[in-house]
Formats: C-alpha cells, structure tokens, sequence
C-alpha cells in the first residue's frame, strides 16, 4: 500500500456551472437574455413580470418559468399574459440548472414557445435571498428586488446575493410615504458589496417605473447578447401612460 | 440542505477520482471555504460524517480550510483581504477587483491509498483536472471577478468577439 495526493482544485459545483455557462451561450447565439430574477418571498417578483408583459404588450416575446415550492399560483397569475411553465421544487429553497432545463422542454411541448425566436427569458427564482444566490441559472443578468417594506439594511445582510446581482430594483416604490426606507441607503448599502450596480424603482401598482425598467431590460439585451435596438420597428408605439399599457391602477 | 447535496456531490467526486486511479480507500479530503462560499463549516462536517459511510470515503479525513476573502485590484495590483464585504481596493479604492478565494467551496486534493500493484497499470489514466474539461467552470484568467462569474464588461466583451 502506498498513497497519492491528486490534485483537484475546483469547485465542487463546477459541472453545473458549466452546463450553465453552455447552455448561457447557446441562448445569447439565439438572441434571448436571460433574467435571473431573485428577492425574498413577497417582494414582488411575479407582479413585476406581470408588468413588465403588459408593458410589452406582446411587442416583446417573452416566457417565464418560476420556481415555487408549491403551488403554481404564480404561473396561473403570469398565464394570461405570457407563456408560463411553474417549477415545483417540492421543499428545495432554490432553482438549479436541471429543474430549469426540464422548465424549457415543458416550454416548448406545452407552451409551444419557440425557443429560436425568444427575445426575454425570465427566471424567477424561489422567493429566497440565500440560497439561490450560488446558482448560476444560465442568466446573463442577474436581479434582485427589495420592496419598501423589507427595510434598507438588507444588502449587507446578505452579501452573497446582493455581490452577484447585476441590478437592484426596489419596489412597492408607491409604499415609500408609509415606510421608513431609504432608495438612497439601500442603494448606497448595495454599492458598498456591489460597486457597479444598476439601481432601479418601480412600483408595478401604479406602473411607476416599469417603462424605464423595460427600458433597462431591452438595453441590457442589445449589449448583452447583440440583439437590434429595435427589433421590430414598433417602439414609438408604446403607450406612455401605464393605465393604457392595461397596467393596474 | 444544501451542504447535504454538496457534500454528495463532493463524495462522488471523489469516488469517481478513487475509481480512476483504482484507489482501495480513501485517506484525507481537502476541501476549502470562505465568507462568500455560501457553506457553513459545521453543516457540512455534518452532512460528511452521515453521507460518507457506505462510501469508498468511509473513513476518510475530511480537512475544511477555512480562508479569507482574498482580491487583487485590476487597477493598481494591490491584493489584499475584503472586510466586511466593502468591494473596493484598499489601496486606490478602485472597484474593479478580482476575488481570489473565499468565494468557493472547493475540493483542493484528495489523498488515495492504493495497492502498489494494481497502481503501476495507472500511468495511462490522464489528470483528473485533464479529463474532465475542468478548466471550462473555473476560474478565467484576466480580471474576472469569481463572484460575479459573469462581469459586466466581460460578457459585453464576450458578445462583441
């Protein structure tokens, strides 16, 4: 008997982060951006998605696969507006890279979503501020929300998500006379972790903020993985008031 | 539950690499951690000391290296620990920072005890780190932040390629 050392050196997720990376690729190939979109549970990750379709109104093509521990209560919100596939966890606190890919099968066989011609693919993770931050989920952007209510000291706490997102969007911005939060703390608290940030508001409410938020969205998809500024030409048809984008009052 | 799931991962890693090198047991784990590797020391001695039994880990020293946040600044090459998660240089306050460790859970290297016989027929098995295209979910050279797997103007710079 004798013993040898072998080296390794990697990280022990390092397989699922490159199926991440693989599969990252093969959707900036086909011009689709992934969003990675992550906060606490109640933050308001599925009423900014459902904003963000209607703001759209269909000019933009876009599907959603959300992860929930039960219940597809959130695919049943988002399914008048856009292709929805729920992803039941089943007690896990996060999404990983095998249940997404199952999610995009069930998109394309049960949504008939084509996945050639998909401009905005969303994720939306379980409501969780922990776990999901050490899953790469194939996004090229990653999105945390923090809603007024949640408090403005929440950055620091949770270095780990608030260090990997790309941007940090507040919201229940209409809440902000009632609550003691600060845009300005909360953003200055993420900048510290996370220097190059983009800080953004909105209220899917009142629909403040949502068209600079799919502003930020199509921006990023044009630097992000190429696509034409205007895709289909129909830009100036966008409706400028959120009542007439069918955004609730 | 997540240590569990890493730990299992972890193990068969490392009955994989036993396996390759047709190890008869295994002696010691090496594996290292920081503040932002999202793990928590004692969960994962824990989730060991239960998973590993019926194994070819059996037995085997699990050794946990906990280290700092270690970075390098892109601007000025001053490397140096982040405290209290502030992501700026502390020489010229740049953000612009590589992270080194402490943002991983890694398996460093792994000690095998194997039959000096059946381990002279093992010349032919590549590297384990040669194998597995290991390289392709690790760390890039260039002023990759490893946390931020994805920085901004590197996957812009990415796309323009």
């Amino acid at each position: 008997m004798s013993t040898k050392t072998i080296h390794v050196g990697r990280d022990v997720r390092a397989e699922l982060q490159r199926r991440a990376a693989e599969l990252r690729s093969t959707f900036a190939g086909r011009g689709t951006l992934v969003v990675n979109v992550v906060s606490s549970p109640g933050a308001g990750k599925t009423s900014l998605l459902q904003a963000t379709a209607r703001w759209w109104g269909g000019r933009r093509r876009m599907a959603v696969l959300v992860g929930d521990l039960a219940t597809d209560r959130d695919a049943q919100r988002l399914a008048p507006l856009c292709p929805v596939e729920q992803l039941t966890t089943g007690g896990a606190c996060h999404l990983e890279i095998p249940l997404l890919e199952r999610g995009l099968e069930r998109l394309v066989s049960h949504q008939g979503v084509d996945l050639e011609g998909l401009e905005f693919l969303f994720v939306e993770n379980v409501g969780n501020l922990v776990c999901p931050a050490s899953h790469d989920l194939a996004e090229h952007l990653r999105v945390v929300l923090l809603s007024a209510t949640e408090g403005d000291d929440k950055p620091g706490k949770y270095p780990k998500m608030f260090r990997t997102a790309d941007a940090l969007v507040i919201t229940k911005i209409d809440l902000l006379p009632h609550v003691p939060f600060s845009v300005e703390a909360a953003a200055e608290d993420a900048r510290r972790i996370r220097p190059d940030v983009e800080v953004l508001s909105v209220s899917p409410l009142t629909g403040e903020g949502v068209p600079e938020w799919c502003a930020y969205l199509e921006h990023r998809r044009r630097l992000l993985v190429g696509a034409p500024a205007v895709a289909d030409g129909r830009e100036e048809e966008r409706p400028s008031d959120p009542v007439d984008a069918g955004l609730p009052r | 539950m997540h240590e569990t799931s890493l730990v299992a991962a972890l193990l068969r890693q490392v009955a994989r690499l036993a396996r390759e090198h047709r190890a008869a047991a295994v002696e010691e784990i090496r594996v290292e951690m920081g503040p932002l590797s999202g793990v928590e020391r004692p969960l994962i001695e824990l989730a060991f000391a239960e998973l590993a039994d019926g194994t070819v880990c059996r037995g085997a020293r699990l050794r946990v290296e906990e280290v700092p946040l270690e970075a390098v600044c892109c601007d000025c090459g001053a490397r140096f620990e982040i405290q209290r998660f502030r992501f700026r240089c502390r020489r010229c306050d740049s953000p612009r920072l590589e992270v080194l460790r402490g943002d991983a859970f890694r398996l460093v290297d792994v000690v095998l005890r194997t039959h000096d016989v059946a381990d002279s027929g093992c010349g032919a098995v590549p590297r384990a780190e040669e194998r597995s295209g290991w390289s392709v979910g690790g760390r890039r050279s260039g002023c990759d932040d490893g946390i931020v797997r994805r920085g901004r103007s590197e996957r812009d710079a990415e796309r323009r390629s």
